[in-house]
């Protein structure tokens, strides 16, 4: 169930097929925080349009693996390629790097001071430099595909909490990222509410497959070599059950 | 713990008046009434109370010293307090400005920066810790004593708002420090991981939530800055107090002393009921309606 795990998916709108160039590739990735070493040389591929999982025990490096790849972790050791570019050597704009990934919190992060509208065309505006009114358009088109078009008006703290996370979802896609990362989306949620997520996520995935006459893939036999943290669980792409 | 159960909770009030509770209303009139009633009678009842209602509250000496008379001798404390609310209003502009400069300058984590920070926590510990009143005289005796040109040659008011904002700018931008702090560090991840430049997720992001965080302990340096702007009266400034005081040494009445009190009394409640105000309309545009 992805509602139990982080998940990885590469989505890409133009998806430039670069020669069978990874959408990710990580390599050795070493994350300590103190002498707590939590990630342990870990090695992964994601192809594009490939949707991958991980799974494993609480604490055992998921959300660190996630927020690694979008930069907002320094990593120890290790290299990480998007699209066959090294995005953890030094001199790397990292505010490109993130523009080009979207991540999705488990606790949503939505902006609370602002409009559902603003939250999703915060950054188009912001750091794509698109117009208000295209942002806005861009944003409608995109509320209304996950039935929050009536909501474009509301405050975060007026919605429940699938309809956040519906909303932080498409606040990442509103800047057509090339990787979206899924941290535990699904795991603050009432069970009642988690269809409503995973509806989105799996409409987003069989929508890539789809466009790209490319089937969903989904990798159950792969292992990344991470020996795992001292709890023996290892963060470990699993089966993917959407 | 004791199988007891709970005790009757009917009769406990949580609220200061419940809706609709009538019995409570009468009592809290009651009670409030007979407060005041024997607060006035010690009052009057003092041995020199008499002495104090004609030095303190005589009417006529307070509408006097209201409005003044220069041929007399003494100026409008009225009038005065016009200084006040000019002094007031330039030094929290400029502290607004000053205390963010340097909060940001604290919460920076560049090591090019390392100076700056170090320059700006000596100058909060200093700015703290000496009394205003000192840095009032030593800015406004201090800087004309130096004969800069354009610099020296400013009025008590200017050196007086000079001191204000430095001396609370400090305590502001502690205030602003804790409500960026406050603002949880996923905001600030989720900001950043939308390709948001640090600039622009303390802009758009952290600083708005922050500051209707601070809005109320905000208020509460502003208050007692409108009134430290008596202080700079010490330099010759004619404000409200100093007005005042002019007028009891000329007629040797403290009724102007009463008539500053009330009407820096007069601008600050306002200002107290406005952020209220604030603080409600903000709560209610983000909760109206929330059904969940």
């Amino acid at each position: 169930m992805i509602g139990r795990t982080g998940g990885v998916s590469s989505s890409g709108e133009p998806a430039s097929d670069t020669g069978g160039a990874a959408a990710l590739r990580i390599e050795g990735l070493r994350k300590s925080f103190g002498a707590h070493e939590v990630l342990r040389g870990v090695d992964l591929t994601v192809a594009s349009h490939e949707v991958i999982c991980l799974i494993g025990a609480s604490g055992s490096g998921k959300s660190t693996l996630l927020r690694c790849v979008n930069l907002l972790e320094r990593i120890d050791a290790g290299t990480i390629w998007l699209d066959g570019q090294p995005i953890t050597s030094p001199g790397v704009d990292q505010n490109l790097v993130r523009r080009h990934i979207g991540i999705v919190f488990q606790a949503f992060n939505l902006f609370p001071h602002m409009t559902v509208e603003r939250n999703v065309t915060l950054a188009p505006v912001k750091v794509l430099g698109l117009s208000r009114p295209e942002a806005a358009s861009r944003a409608a088109e995109l509320l209304d595909r996950f039935g929050l078009g009536e909501k474009r008006a509301d405050y975060p703290d007026r919605l429940s909490g699938g309809q956040q996370q519906r909303v932080a979802i498409v606040r990442a896609l509103a800047m057509r990222p090339r990787l979206m990362l899924l941290d535990e989306v699904t795991s603050a949620l009432d069970p009642e509410l988690v269809a409503d997520v995973l509806d989105v996520i799996r409409e987003l995935a069989e929508g890539r497959s789809r466009n790209r006459d490319r089937p969903l893939s989904c990798s159950a036999s792969r292992r990344t070599n991470a020996p795992g943290a001292s709890s023996g669980a290892s963060p470990t792409p699993g089966a993917c059950e959407a | 713990m004791e199988a007891q159960g709970l005790p009757d909770l009917s009769a406990r009030r949580s609220r200061l008046l419940g809706p609709g509770d009538r019995r409570g209303l009468i009592l809290s009139t009651a009670s409030t009434v007979v407060v005041l009633a024997a607060l006035l009678a010690i009052f009057l009842l003092a041995p020199g109370s008499a002495q104090v209602r004609h030095t303190f509250f005589n009417p006529a000496d307070m509408w006097r010293s209201f409005v003044g008379n220069p041929k007399a001798g003494y100026y409008s404390v009225g009038e005065a307090l016009w200084l006040n609310i000019r002094m007031f209003v330039a030094a929290e502009i400029l502290i607004l400005i000053a205390a963010l400069a340097v909060a940001i300058v604290r919460l920076s984590t560049g090591p090019v920066l390392l100076p700056l920070r170090v320059v700006a926590t000596v100058y909060v510990d200093v700015a703290r810790g000496v009394p205003l009143i000192l840095v009032i005289f030593a800015i406004g005796f201090g800087v004309p004593a130096l004969q800069l040109t354009g610099i020296s040659s400013q009025s008590a008011a200017v050196y007086g708002v000079a001191a204000l904002v430095f001396s609370y700018s400090a305590y502001v931008s502690e205030v602003y420090r804790a409500g960026i702090n406050s603002v949880h560090r996923s905001q600030v991840a989720a900001a950043r991981s939308l390709g948001l430049s640090q600039w622009a997720s303390m802009r758009y992001v952290i600083l708005p939530q922050a500051i209707r965080t601070i809005i109320p302990p905000l208020l509460n340096d502003f208050i007692s800055l409108q009134k430290d702007t008596a202080l700079v009266g010490l330099l010759g400034a004619i404000e409200a107090n100093k007005a005042a005081e002019i007028y009891s040494d000329t007629v040797f009445n403290y009724s102007s002393y009463t008539v500053a009190a009330i009407l820096f009394l007069l601008l600050t409640i306002p200002l107290a009921r406005f952020t209220d105000h604030l603080i409600a309309r903000d709560r209610a545009r983000r909760l109206a309606g929330a059904e969940q």
